[in-house]
Parts: C-alpha cells; structure tokens; sequence
C-alpha cells in the first residue's frame, strides 16, 4: 500500500525529524513551534527541531503524503487561526508504525547482543 | 517590557532577513510560519532564561539555516533540471544543435586550455622553479642577442656574484655506448657538478653529483634517467656502482632520476655526465656552448641579480678585452626561456577559441531567442498561475546551464580526442607538450567555462522571455516576438559574423605566411636526399689521417652503393646544425675588440655541392686536389662576399679563423657558391664559410646522399656499409632531409592547421547563424509575403526584399569585423613571415568568401518566400 508513487518500505528508514514530527502528531493536529516543543519535551530537550528542519521536513512530509494541512482547529481556546495545522494521514501513521517496529527489532537484536540490559 | 518587545521586533527582522537564504519558493510557503515559530521559541527562551541565552539561541538559529537552505535550493535545483531536461527532450532539433554548437566551442577552449596549462601555467618541475633563472651572454653592438655562455666566463660569474645560491652550466653530450649490445648514440647532457642541486631534484636511487665528483682525474660518473636505467637494467637497484663503456672509456652509474624529471632542454636526454671546473677554465671565453641556470636567493630579485651580473660582466670586459668587450648578460625566468618561443602562438590559438565560443554563444543564444517565441504561451501561462519573473529567469538559466553543461561534456570527449592527436602530429620540440593532457585543472576550467558559457547565452534570452506580453501571448492564433526579439537577433547575427570575420582573417593570415614559408627556397634540393650523423671515437680514432681514411673509404663505397647517385659530408650542413667562427681579412686592419664578424661554417668534402645541389657562381669548386699538402682554400656564399667585399671580388683574396704559432693560418678564397638557409626557412641566408673536409678533419661529419627514390630504402645497404669499415659505428640522427625541413617549420604548420579548423568551425558556425534567423524571420512574414504577392509583387521583388535585409545584416558584421580584424592582427605581427598584419589580399578575400556564405544563407530562405502561396497566407489571417 503506498500514496501517490511510493511505498512504505521506500520512505525507511526515517531521518530523527521526520519521526519526532510523526510523533507529535500522532497524538492530534498540531502546528509548527506545537511539534517543536511536543518534541523537545519528550526527549527531554535532547531534540530541537530548528524552524529550517522543521518546515523542510514538513514540505517533503507534505509532498510524500505523511502528513496533510487542515482546516480543522482543536479546541476553540487553543487555537490559533493564524498558523498552519498539520495533521497525521493514515500512510504517515503506517510509516511511522513500520518506522517504530523497525527501531523495535534493532533494540531487540541489542537486547540479545547484550548490549541492553533488560 | 518595552525593550524586550523591541527586541523581538528586532529579532523578527534579524530572521527574516536571515531567511533570504532560503529559495523564493520554499519562503513564500514557510517564511510566515518560520517566523511565528521562531518567535514564539525567542520569547519562551527569553522569558525563561533571560538575555544571557540571546548567544546560544541565535548560533542555533543561523546553523538550522545553513544546514537546511542547501538542501531545499538543491530541490528547487533538481526540479528545474527535470523540467529542463523535458524541455530538451520536446526540442531534440534545437538541442542536439545546441550541444553540437558549444561542444565545438568549450571542446576548443578546453583543448587549447589543456595546452597552456602544461606549457605555461604549471610550474616547472623543479624545486622552488620561480627562483630558477636562464643566463646568457649578449654583444648589442655585435648583433647578438643571447648566446651560449663560455666555461671561463662561468665560472667567473658563479665565483663573484652575491645574489645567486648557486649557479650550473650544462651543455649537450651524446657519447657512443658501446658495452650494452649494439652500440648506440645516447643522447645526453654535460653538466656542472652543482647541477642537480640547482634545480633541486635529488637522484630517485643513489646520489647525483658532488662537489668531490669536480676533481679532475677522478673515475668518471654518471646518472642515468629513469628510462634508460628501465631499458638497459630493467630497473635492477643493483645498476648502482656498475661500469660502462661510453666513448670508448669506462663511466661508473652513481644514480638514476625520478621518472618525471625534465631535463632543461628542447632535445631529449637520457644520460649525464659531470664538468670538471678545470676543464671548463681551459676552454675559449668565445665559441662556448654552455646553457647557465642560476637559483636566486631568498629575497633577492631577478633586476638585482640581473644588475649585479652586468657588473660582473663589464669587471671581465675590462679584464680581457680582447674576447669580452661589448659583452653583457641577459637574465630571464627559467619558465619564460623554456616556454618563451610559443607564447605569442599559444596567445593567438587561445583568443581564437574564445572568439569560437562567442560566436558558438550567439548561435545558440539566437536559437533560443527564435524557440523563446514558440514558448510565448507556456511561459504566460505560468506567469499568469502566479510564478514570479525571477523564479522564471532562474528555470530558464538552469536550462541554458544544463544545455551549455551537455554541450561542455560533449566538448570534453572532443577535447580528449583532439588533444591525443595534437600530441600526436606536435613537434617533439615544442617545450612541455609531453605534460599536455586533460588534468584536474583542465576539467574544472571546461566544467567553469560550461557554467559560464550557459549564464552567458541564456541570460539575454531568459530576460527577454519571461516578460511576454500575457493577454497577446495566451490570445494570439500565431506567435511572434516582436520588434525587441527581432532587434536582439539581427544584433546577435551582426556579432557572430564580425567575429568570424576577425577570426577567418587571422587565419588567411597565417596560411598565407605558412604558404609563403613552405615555398622559401632553401637554396639547396631537399629531394631523395638521406642525412645521417657519424661521430668516430677519439680513442679509436686518434689522428686526422685515420678519421680521413675512413671518410674517403666510407663515401668512395656509399657512391658504389646501387641507387645512390651521389654521397658528400659535411660538418655543419643546413638545417641540421650551425656553427659560427670569427674570421679576419688579410690585409685588412684588425677588428676593434668586441666587433663581431663572423660566418657560418662548415667543413664539406668535395662532392658536397653537387650532393646537395648547392650551384658555384664564380671560380671554383673544391677537388680532391685540395689537401693537407696543398694551399689553404676556402668557399664562401654570394651573401658572404656581399656583406664582406661589398662588390670588391673576394676571389683571390685571404681569410683566418684561426692563429698558430706563426700567425693567421690564410686560407684563399677560390670560389663562390649560391646561398642556403641555415635553421630557419624565415631567416635571411647568413655568410657562409666552406673549408675542405682533408685540410681540416673533423671526427663527427654528416653523411648525405642522393639516391634514385625514397631515401629511406637505401637504408639498410648503407647501414651495412658502415659497419663494414667499423661495426662499432652507430648512424644517428637518420632522416631524410625533407623531413627535417618539414620538422623546422613544423609549429608554424601546427598553429596554421589549428586557427583554420578554428575558423572553418566558426565560419559554418555564422553561416548557420545567418541561416537561421533568415529562415525565421521568412517564417514569421509568410503572410506579408502573400500579400505582397497577392497584390502584385514579383518574386524576384520578394527575392530582393528577404536577401537585402540579410545582406544588411552580414555587411554590418563584415564590416565590424575587419575592423577588428584590423586591431587584432597587429598582434600577430612576430608570427607572419613575408606577410604583411593588413594584407588586403587576405581582408579582401575573406570579405568576399563571407559575403558570398552570407548571401547564400540569405538566398535559400528567400527562395521559400518566393513560392509564398497567398492564398494559404491570407487565410492565416
């Protein structure tokens, strides 16, 4: 299954940004500087998304069909009319499940190399 | 509160403007919303941990943008190649001619950038090459401009001066080898033991020369060159310390050379040997033959070396007046005497090619302006959907690049190609061209002058197409591009023609001076004549009796040879080598010190002129009557006894070149004979000087011999005569004489060859310029050519109408460009012989033959406007 010409296959494995973003949006509609800090707060500030990284990893997003800008806002009081909202489609949230279970097998292959501790 | 708004407001700019580095595009879409977010982030920062985080924060920043902006300018880059690449491929016409056209024109730049790159860019290979310099001496009142220096005057220069590390000498050798099968001539070098330090190239096994090697009656020592030491020993270390036999005495191999050492001189050499400074002090201050290379100090410059030299030089005229006054020292950058003689041609070939590329830019600038008004439609459309000039100027730009890149590419491969066979067909003597090849440096200038070369025809084009008149160009039923469009062109075609006119003069140019040089008579036949060089041992050969004993023997059984109809030898003959003594007049006061009067010599036996064909204007030949027993004699050329007697007669009359214990050693002049050129068809006959072969032996002579047909197949029988008297006697230099006439004025054909494929390139290159803006423009008036017609006109009328205003056109550019041509080639004056920069023969002849193209690319299209249906015009309409 892939939208327009490519597969999910094709798109792994993801760059760091690509995924934080499907991350963040995995949990609703979000806007920019919303991911960036959904992002940064859960890696704990490991990861920031610069606005450079962020919009260009949004426009090829875009343009893969991983994600989709929306008309819909969240909760009248958050929201924001003056920004663009993205929202996860559901081949971004395959990839972003094959990216996962791709990342999964790698701790798994660790584990048995004893490179991790259970 | 106040200030931190401001600051952010300040902030807001400061990311705005860091964000122009960011495609158009990719700003347009994000820039708003790269903003909000960076805001956003700068206040939650600012708030939260203050002005002391503002660092931090912006390297943030400015880093995310220059990590991220080239990758979104190579997407907009990969896009427009993509589309650029359709475009290509909807116009395969176009552009395969195009590419054709600029292959022509950046494959010729690159090949002759190929060239002055090895020859006159790269540094020689030698240590620190720019502090080497090339000394000489020179005799202004004399007429002598550089000559060789001599052993006593170097070692005078070397001992005094202060501005040099060191300075070496070095002169030709080429001993007979004769304990490595058979024996053969090597072509070699005599060096000063200081020589190898100079350059500063040490030995890749062993050493070179030391000071201790300067002794004289140490064992003698040589260095071998990476090739001989390959060819003789298969590279075997264990070469080191072996023996050889060179002339007959025994050498020791003390090291060998790296691969890629460039011995200093235009002739090939393979084996060195080192100079004694004892020996070089007992030789003549004058009739040396030493090459000097000096290695400036640090810090010292060539006018103070060349200055502190000079004073040196007039310190030795004061103190041996009789053979140093008058004489001075020429200094010049080692780089410049190597490649100093090609230089002016080199120039001429590069401007050519750039002149080719030019006009190869017109052409394709031409083409693109005529499609330009084929894509009038697709171009309004995009405008009209919102693309902004600039990003259209940019789609265009990427076409042209990507074009002029194809056509670079392409070029490329013609530049290899071309380049091999330039090699290939070059005299061995032009400096360096064994380096010229296609380097790194070569494919970045062809990759530069591509990307350049694309800029430059496209821009004018792109400008003009993406500012279309959109509500014409999306209603209009036909397409033109109006007044401005047509203006460019004709401009361009104008261009183009002056162009190839400068260009075509400048060839007409040098084919007639090569013509004019290949005709010069050398005053001797060239035909069927074989030449071949002998140099008898002095071990073996000790006395003049046995060295003529073997010469008289040697010519008497290669006359008997079947085939051969004459045989003579000579020491010095014509374009072969040249050698100049100073000759007094008996009965003429003695020259002033440092006055030179001197002739070309040549020791020849008797049958020499009739061999070469050298024709006796008055008295006598020489005879085998002229011996050691008989009176001294001497032959002189009509120049020489022009210049000497000025109409006195020279016969009868004494000459000296050389002094015994008693004096002078007269000889009498009994016979004048017709003129030869020396070195150099081009240069006016010098005197010349003949003195027989049995009154003066010489071991090396030239053997000469005209044979029935091609003299190459008397070879082996002559081979086999030689070996006959002495089988340990190597023939070299063997060729026959009109090969080596071809070979002296083989650069002159080369450059002549090269600036006609040039302008043969750029005249088919015009014509098809001239073509097709006429074909273009008949196109676009087919209507008002039927309508003409239609309303009475006669063809020829219309014949008339299209050919005049192409014809005004090609007379505009021939006249531009003869006035260039005007200006031009006054720089080619020092590379035409008998052939004046303004020849109007030559101006006039390419006047017509471009006239006559110009008219012809006129003349076809207009025979389509002729056969203009009206009807099928008019119901365009």
């Amino acid at each position: 299954m892939s939208t327009g010409s490519r597969s999910v296959k094709e798109l792994l494995p993801l760059t760091p940004a690509v995924f934080h973003i499907l991350l963040a949006l995995a949990d609703g509609d979000r806007h920019g500087y919303s991911i960036m800090q959904e992002a940064e707060f859960r890696t704990q500030g490991k990861i920031r998304l610069g606005p450079g990284t962020l919009y260009g990893s949004i426009r090829r997003m875009l343009a893969d069909g991983l994600i989709e800008e929306t008309d819909e806002r969240p909760d009248a009081a958050l929201d924001d009319e003056r920004r663009r909202y993205y929202h996860l489609t559901n081949f971004g949230r395959r990839v972003a499940a094959a990216e996962a279970e791709r990342l999964q097998s790698l701790v798994v292959e660790a584990r048995a190399k004893k490179l991790l501790h259970t | 509160m106040a200030t931190r708004l401001k600051n952010a407001t300040f902030a807001d700019a400061l990311y705005r403007s860091l964000l122009l580095v960011y495609p158009a595009e990719f700003r347009r879409e994000y820039g708003r919303e790269m903003t909000l977010a960076f805001r956003d982030r700068y206040h939650h920062q600012m708030t939260k941990r203050g002005l002391a985080a503002a660092l931090g924060f912006w390297l943030n920043a400015v880093a995310d943008v220059i990590v991220t902006a080239p990758g979104e300018h190579m997407q907009v880059l990969w896009r427009d190649c993509l589309y650029a690449l359709r475009i290509m491929w909807q116009w395969p016409t176009f552009s395969i001619v195009a590419v054709t056209a600029l292959a022509l024109g950046i494959g010729a730049n690159s090949a002759i950038f190929s060239v002055v790159n090895a020859t006159l860019l790269k540094p020689l290979p030698y240590k620190e090459p720019q502090r080497l310099i090339w000394i000489s001496g020179s005799n202004l009142p004399g007429g002598i401009k550089d000559e060789s220096a001599s052993g006593p005057d170097f070692l005078d220069w070397r001992s005094r001066n202060h501005s040099l590390e060191d300075l070496t000498c070095f002169a030709g050798w080429q001993p007979v080898l004769t304990n490595q099968g058979e024996p053969a001539r090597i072509p070699g070098g005599a060096v000063s033991a200081g020589f190898f330090h100079v350059l500063g190239v040490p030995a890749t096994l062993g050493r070179t020369f030391a000071l201790e090697d300067d002794q004289p009656g140490k064992s003698q020592v040589v260095v071998l060159s990476y090739g001989t030491w390959q060819r003789w020993f298969g590279g075997d270390r264990q070469a080191l310390g072996k023996s050889i036999t060179l002339n007959g005495s025994p050498y020791t191999i003390i090291g060998v050379m790296p691969a890629q050492f460039l011995f200093p001189s235009a002739t090939p050499s393979e084996i060195w040997t080192v100079y004694d400074s004892a020996t070089l002090a007992k030789r003549g201050r004058r009739g040396d033959h030493l090459g000097v290379i000096g290695r400036l100090k640090n810090g010292i410059n060539l006018p103070l070396a060349h200055a502190e030299l000079n004073a040196i030089a007039a310190a030795l005229e004061k103190e041996y007046p009789e053979t140093n006054t008058n004489w001075r020292i020429n200094t010049k950058p080692l780089l410049e005497r190597a490649v100093g003689a090609v230089k002016p041609a080199i120039f001429v070939l590069l401007v050519s090619v750039v002149f080719l590329l030019l006009i190869a830019c017109a052409n394709v600038a031409n083409l693109l302006l005529a499609r330009s008004t084929s894509r009038q439609k697709e171009v309004a459309l995009r405008i009209a959907l919102g693309a902004d000039r600039r990003r259209l100027i940019r789609q265009l730009l990427t076409e042209s690049v990507l074009l002029a890149l194809a056509g670079g590419t392409l070029g490329l491969i013609l530049a290899y190609v071309g380049v091999k066979g330039l090699v290939a067909i070059c005299p061995a003597d032009v400096p360096r061209i064994r380096d010229v090849g296609i380097d790194r440096t070569v494919l970045g200038f062809n990759f530069l002058v591509s990307f350049f070369t694309g800029i430059i025809f496209g821009l004018v084009p792109a400008l003009q197409s993406s500012t279309p008149d959109i509500s014409k160009a999306l209603t209009a039923r036909g397409t033109s591009q109006g007044r401005r469009g047509g203006r460019m062109r004709n401009a361009l075609t104008v261009a183009e023609l002056a162009l190839a006119v400068a260009l075509l003069i400048g060839a007409g140019l040098l084919v007639k001076s090569y013509l004019k040089l290949a005709s010069v008579d050398p005053g001797f036949s060239s035909k069927n004549l074989l030449t071949f060089r002998l140099s008898l041992p002095a071990t073996k050969y000790s006395d003049g009796m046995s060295v003529v004993t073997f010469y008289e023997a040697l010519l008497e059984r290669l006359q008997a040879l079947p085939g051969v109809r004459a045989a003579g030898a000579a020491s010095d003959p014509p374009f072969l080598s040249d050698n100049y003594w100073s000759f007094t007049v008996q009965g003429r006061p003695p020259l002033p010190p440092g006055t030179n009067q001197d002739a070309q010599a040549s020791i020849v036996t008797p049958d020499y002129f009739r061999t070469m064909g050298i024709p006796l204007r008055r008295g006598r030949m020489f005879s085998n009557a002229d011996n050691r027993s008989s009176a001294a004699v001497a032959l002189i050329s009509e120049t020489m006894a022009r210049r000497h007697w000025h109409g006195e007669d020279p016969i009868g009359h004494r000459l000296a070149f050389d002094v015994s214990e008693k004096g002078p050693n007269w000889r009498e002049i009994v016979g004048i004979v017709a003129d030869t050129r020396s070195l150099d068809l081009g240069a006016e006959a010098y005197a010349q000087l003949y003195v027989p072969y049995d009154q003066l032996p010489q071991r090396g002579m030239t053997l000469l011999l005209r044979t029935e047909g091609d003299p190459m197949t008397a070879l082996p029988d002559v081979r086999a005569t030689v070996y006959s008297l002495d089988k340990e006697q190597p023939l070299h230099s063997v060729r026959p004489m009109r090969e080596v006439l071809a070979n002296s004025i083989a650069q002159q054909r080369l450059s002549t060859l090269l600036l006609s494929i040039f302008a043969s390139s750029a005249l088919a290159l015009a014509a098809i310029g001239v073509y097709g803006v006429m074909a273009y423009s008949v196109s676009q008036r087919t209507h008002e050519m039927g309508v003409r017609i239609a309303m009475g006109a006669q063809p020829f009328d219309v014949l008339k109408i299209v050919v005049g205003q192409g014809m005004l056109l090609a007379l505009i550019g021939i006249a531009i460009g003869s006035g260039l041509g005007l200006v031009l080639t006054r720089l080619m004056a020092n590379l035409l012989f008998g052939t004046e920069p303004h020849d109007p023969a030559v101006f006039l002849s390419i006047i017509a033959l471009l006239s006559a193209v110009a008219f012809l690319a006129c003349y076809v299209p207009s025979r389509r406007a002729m056969l203009a249906d009206p009807v099928v015009a008019l119901r365009c309409e």
